[in-house]
């Protein structure tokens, strides 16, 4: 019910947008931002490319409301975002000056930890777990990352994520697997540098793996 | 290495491991998969470490945002003006009909001019009595009446058909040399399908370049209309209605181009962003 009055909502907002209602508009902007800007801060590692990514998606959108049919807006919008990207990402990398790396530390540096974060320590391991993370998703092909981050960091559904890339679910499906097995493999080869609680997880697995059961 | 191998020859791909991860499994599928968990350490591992992975992916803070990316009126003031993109997608048809339009009708003048060269030589009496009614009516070379406009597909083929004429239209002014106008070229009648080839505009016909026929009209307006004379008098406007097919079709081709350029940019412009 909740869901419904929502998307009833946005078909309004979006026939307002097209109308040219500016403030209708950025009633979706203000729905969508968080959301597109930490995509783009986990395509992008970095909190000037993903802000300049998420402006450039707002104003692409905007560009093209009239282009929108249908009712998967979010997937159209994060679409463009993960376009945007990728524009964002070549842009930076033309020039090498505004290094990616240099920002990937501090993507999740300044955060205050929320009210519900169970202790000091506990924030700050997480923390530790995040970089190490998002440095393994930097290290992904780009169509890997971009499928991990949507399916296991924003949760969105195999349908949606297939929506947003334009593939299929089929393909959706092949790609997280792979990105999650290298970034599996990623993570296991710098075991050593995970904090210790997250370490006892998937450490000493490297040995045993594929060895332990013989056929 | 061994490692390597080994995943080769397993029976359950890794693939399967992460969409049961997932619950994408159909249940025949997932009830197999938990069946070899239990056999197979590696396989339970790897999927222990890939929820604590995803586990752990899912725990990634939410940065707040540092600013709101509401647009203000002035980022859009720039932005709506440059909407190429949305009237790109409607305008490609239009384009593309036209330029098929302008296809169609560069076709359709070729094909008629095609079918004229071909059928003059078999409408010539036809377009030898029309070509004297005319001459009696208007001796001049410019006056166009309405009688002239009807009989004209019939003298057009008339006209095409003469060596003369064609060459007499190169030359609008009329050279003012009054040569015999009795002298009806008994030679070029003989070979009329010749000059219709192109080559053959520019090149006078032998002895044709002394008795330029335009004049024939000119010079003597009263005089009774002989069969001989009389086709020289439609000429020249024939051939003119000739070359204006020709201009029409360059028209029509290169609309067509451009046409179809346009269409093109403007599909791959909208198939973009």
């Amino acid at each position: 019910m909740r869901l419904q009055d929502r998307t009833a909502d946005e078909a309004l907002l979006v026939a307002r947008s097209k109308e040219g209602d500016l403030a209708a508009f950025n009633v979706l902007v203000e729905t969508h931002q968080s959301r597109v800007y930490n995509l783009c801060l986990r395509m992008l590692a970095s909190p000037e490319a993903a802000e300049d990514a998420a402006q450039e998606t707002f104003l692409a959108a905007y560009r093209s409301i009239d282009r929108f049919w249908g009712t998967a807006f979010r997937a159209w919008l994060l679409r463009i975002a993960v376009n945007a990207c990728t524009d964002e990402l070549r842009r930076r990398r033309r020039r090498p000056q505004v290094s990616l790396e240099a920002g990937s530390a501090a993507a999740d540096g300044p955060l205050e930890p929320p009210d519900s974060s169970p202790s000091p320590e506990e924030w700050a391991l997480r923390q530790e777990v995040s970089r190490h993370i998002q440095d393994g998703l930097m290290k992904l092909p780009y169509d890997q990352r971009a499928a991990v981050v949507l399916c296991d960091v924003q949760g969105l559904s195999y349908e949606e994520i297939a929506q947003t890339l334009a593939v299929s679910v089929g393909t959706v499906k092949s790609r997280i697997s792979r990105g999650r097995a290298r970034l599996r493999r990623l993570l296991l080869e710098r075991a050593e540098l995970l904090p210790a609680r997250f370490r006892h997880k998937i450490d000493d697995r490297n040995i045993e793996d594929g060895a332990g059961a013989p056929p | 290495m061994f490692d390597r191998l080994k995943f080769y020859r397993h029976p359950v791909r890794e693939e399967e491991l992460s969409a049961h991860l997932d619950g994408r499994l159909s249940p025949d599928r997932a009830r197999r998969l938990e069946e070899h968990l239990r056999s197979c350490d590696s396989c339970s591992r790897k999927l222990a470490d890939l929820r604590a992975l995803a586990a752990a992916l899912r725990e990634m803070p939410d940065a707040p945002v540092p600013r709101s990316f509401a647009l203000t009126p002035e980022q859009v003031r720039d932005v709506r003006p440059v909407r190429p993109y949305a009237p790109a997608g409607r305008l490609y048809p239009v384009f593309r009909n036209a330029a098929a339009a302008a296809l169609v009708l560069l076709f359709a003048f070729v094909g008629a001019d095609i079918f004229l060269e071909s059928g003059g030589g078999r409408s010539e009496p036809q377009g030898d009595m029309v070509g004297a009614e005319k001459s009696m009516e208007a001796p001049s070379v410019t006056g166009v009446t309405a009688d002239e406009e009807k009989s004209e597909r019939q003298a057009f083929g008339e006209n095409l058909a003469t060596p003369l004429d064609t060459t007499g239209a190169l030359r609008p002014p009329p050279v003012p040399v009054p040569v015999a106008p009795e002298t009806p070229l008994p030679g070029a009648e003989s070979t009329p399908l010749l000059v219709l080839s192109p080559t053959a505009w520019g090149t006078p016909m032998p002895g044709e370049s002394l008795t330029p026929l335009p004049d024939l009209a000119l010079t003597a307006p009263g005089t009774p209309a002989a069969p001989g004379a009389a086709q020289p008098a439609a000429a020249p406007e024939k051939e003119e209605d000739r070359v204006w097919l020709r201009v029409l079709e360059g028209v029509f081709a290169g609309s067509a181009l451009g046409l179809l350029a346009v269409a093109l940019f403007l599909r791959r412009r909208s198939r973009r962003a």
